[in-house]
């Protein structure tokens, strides 16, 4: 997918803002038509005023995430740990290249605000949703349990590792890489692991071979014929 | 994929981990032993083995190079033990492949995708500092892209700490261990820097086209201090060439390659490569010898090279005099031997194995495939006489990791090589050193 003219104007558009914003944090958008070489009704098309401007910075790094992995050869072949691992150091990658400017606004305009209220957080659930949903070595039990609860809790563990990262002092972000890389391997773990699946399947096994099973159904039965004498 | 344990208390815990594994295996053997209960050494050997190499694979860095030192210092090992730890030359796991990608950006400034015409995700190689993907350039050269571990160069720091803590208690007190230590961690901390490397891939492949070596190319555009490209080399390492069942004449072939590529390296009387085991050889198609990964590049000082070099001449006339006067100088000896009956035995064993290492230059060929020369070459290293104060000039832990490594190799190939030239090489390199 290569992403439209419009929608390019768009990404440009924030990441001139967010530059913007650091020098002025109430720029006006005479401004930043001035500084994207290009008419403020032009922006105005596209957003309502500033402060949706900025909230698309974020939302559109979603955009860009998607371009991106679309791009790499594979993706679908990545296991569970290794796919989100790619969406969030990918992001964070994106933070990277406008670090002061999420640094500055990423706990106001993404982590202290309701999910349903910024796009960024409701988009990054429906991705971690989609990596769920297309992954087949999933276990059974762990998906029907697990899934819907980490999906619906994933946004604060990601504004836990982007804080993480905000004070990472580490060489080459070194300490952000070796929590995501634990936390999403043992994430991985528990989703991969078959172990409940195992146990309902030989409990069912005990259940059928045992003569249980023929025994419930005979008190059934038995049940069923009184009860049917009762009345 | 796997985790990597980078902070100090998870590395010192796999490290007392694996201690504590290790001596419960052989106090279980010694337990069954002495009750008369069948204990088989041999399984008890590759069991703690293969667990030690678990553990290790985990810690890479710095632990994993003392696996490969042991791997390739085959004799000092029960066989068993050293079997499994060849294992640390290829088989590390990967480390995740979305922290790679985000290495390459950090490092390059763009995903890998957007740099090369193909990049495979899966790795081709992972070792102890890092680990190798294929890929290739927008051109058309296929390459090979070396992406190091996160918080690798912080691990060899704490990693060599813990060592060093646990050496003080092992040794003779008033032994000095640092010199040995710093060396170590200096050549480790300049094994991370990859565009050092480059420059050093840079200058070998001056040294050696042309010759039936072949060097890879540095590709400096795509590289930087945690990522290095370079151009990819196609052939087999050691043990796959040999699961092909080669013939003598072939295996002499590499072997004198690898033979002439040391004595051209003494020749130079330059930076000579340091890192002797079999994942940095390859055997190509059009049989040549490839030479990879020129992280581990050491000068040595030239005095001690010097004093290196004549101990073999010195060894071939037998001369105990002279092996005793280098001795001293090389800091193997601290006394007269005929004074002290310690100094006699570190003489003895270091004059007999001196002996054997010269062999190969007595006559003008040499068969390193020869049972009763391995046999030889394992009895020494298994009866080094153990003792608990170090010995030897610093630079010696490198050039015995070439020579040894080197030998080894050659063993493995059974190979019998011409010398004749060798002696003079080393005599001529001898006299044109100014010491």
């Amino acid at each position: 997918m290569t992403m439209d003219q419009k929608t390019n104007f768009k990404i440009k558009t924030s990441e001139k803002a967010a530059q913007l914003y650091l020098k002025n944090e109430r720029f006006k958008i005479q401004q930043l038509a001035e500084e994207l070489e290009t008419e403020p009704g032009k922006i105005f098309e596209s957003f309502p005023n500033r402060n949706a401007i900025l909230d698309y910075y974020y939302e559109s790094r979603l955009l860009l995430l998607d371009d991106i992995t679309q791009k790499i050869e594979g993706f679908h072949k990545f296991t569970l740990s290794e796919k989100l691992s790619t969406v969030i150091l990918t992001i964070l990658d994106l933070f990277q290249e406008h670090r002061e400017f999420v640094l500055e606004t990423y706990r106001s305009r993404v982590a202290c605000r309701s999910n349903d209220r910024t796009g960024f957080n409701t988009g990054i659930k429906e991705r971690v949703s989609e990596i769920f949903k297309s992954d087949s070595r999933i276990s059974t039990f762990s998906g029907m349990v697990f899934q819907s609860l980490f999906i619906s809790l994933f946004t604060l563990h990601f504004h836990a590792i982007v804080r993480v990262w905000m004070n990472d002092k580490s060489d080459s972000m070194g300490t952000t890489m070796a929590l995501v890389e634990k936390w999403t391997s043992l994430v991985q773990e528990i989703f991969y692991s078959a172990v409940i699946d195992k146990g309902f399947d030989l409990a069912k096994f005990i259940f059928n071979s045992s003569g249980f099973s023929d025994w419930v159904q005979s008190e059934n039965k038995n049940y069923q014929t009184g009860e049917n004498k009762t009345v | 994929m796997s985790d990597f344990p980078s902070s100090k208390f998870e590395r010192g815990k796999i490290f007392a981990k694996t201690g504590l594994r290790v001596g419960s295996n052989y106090a279980k053997h010694y337990v069954n032993s002495s009750i008369g209960k069948d204990s088989d050494k041999n399984e008890l050997h590759k069991k703690t083995a293969t667990e030690v190499f678990g553990e290790f694979t985990k810690l890479r860095g710095t632990a994993l190079k003392i696996a490969q030192s042991m791997s390739m210092d085959q004799g000092f090992l029960p066989d068993e033990f050293a079997d499994v730890m060849t294992q640390a030359q290829y088989k590390v796991p990967p480390i995740n492949k979305a922290v790679v990608r985000s290495i390459i950006k950090q490092e390059l400034g763009k995903y890998p995708e957007m740099l090369f015409k193909n990049f495979q995700p899966e790795a081709m190689a992972a070792a102890s500092i890092g680990q190798v993907h294929r890929a290739t350039l927008q051109d058309g050269t296929a390459v090979a892209v070396k992406i190091q571990y996160p918080g690798v160069r912080d691990t060899i720091s704490s990693d060599l700490g813990l060592a060093r803590t646990l050496f003080r208690r092992l040794v003779k007190s008033g032994s000095n261990i640092d010199s040995y230590f710093d060396e170590v961690k200096e050549t480790l901390l300049l094994e991370t820097d990859y565009l050092f490397e480059g420059k050093q891939i840079e200058q070998f492949h001056e040294r050696f086209s042309g010759s039936s070596v072949i060097t890879p190319r540095w590709i400096e555009n795509l590289s930087s201090e945690r990522v290095l490209t370079m151009t990819f080399i196609d052939g087999m390492h050691l043990g796959e060439y040999l699961e092909h069942n080669p013939s003598q004449e072939d295996r002499n072939h590499y072997g004198q390659l690898l033979w002439n590529f040391f004595h051209d390296q003494i020749e130079d009387n330059r930076e000579i490569h340091a890192d002797t085991h079999p994942g940095n050889f390859l055997f190509t198609p059009d049989k040549k010898l490839g030479v990879i990964d020129f992280g581990c590049v050491k000068k040595f000082p030239e005095d001690f090279f010097y004093n290196y070099l004549k101990l073999l001449p010195v060894h071939l006339k037998q001369d105990e005099e002279e092996i005793i006067e280098l001795y001293k100088k090389l800091d193997v000896l601290q006394k007269d031997p005929s004074m002290d009956e310690n100094e006699k035995r570190y003489f003895e064993f270091c004059r007999d194995y001196g002996y054997i290492f010269s062999k190969p230059y007595e006559n003008e060929k040499f068969d390193f495939g020869d049972p009763g020369y391995i046999a030889k070459i394992k009895g020494f290293t298994k009866n080094a006489p153990l003792s608990n104060q170090p010995r030897g000039n610093k630079n010696f832990i490198y050039s015995t990791r070439v020579h040894l490594g080197l030998y080894h190799l050659l063993m493995k190939l059974e190979a019998k090589i011409s010398t004749k030239k060798s002696i003079d090489v080393v005599e001529n390199a001898l006299n044109s050193m100014q010491v």
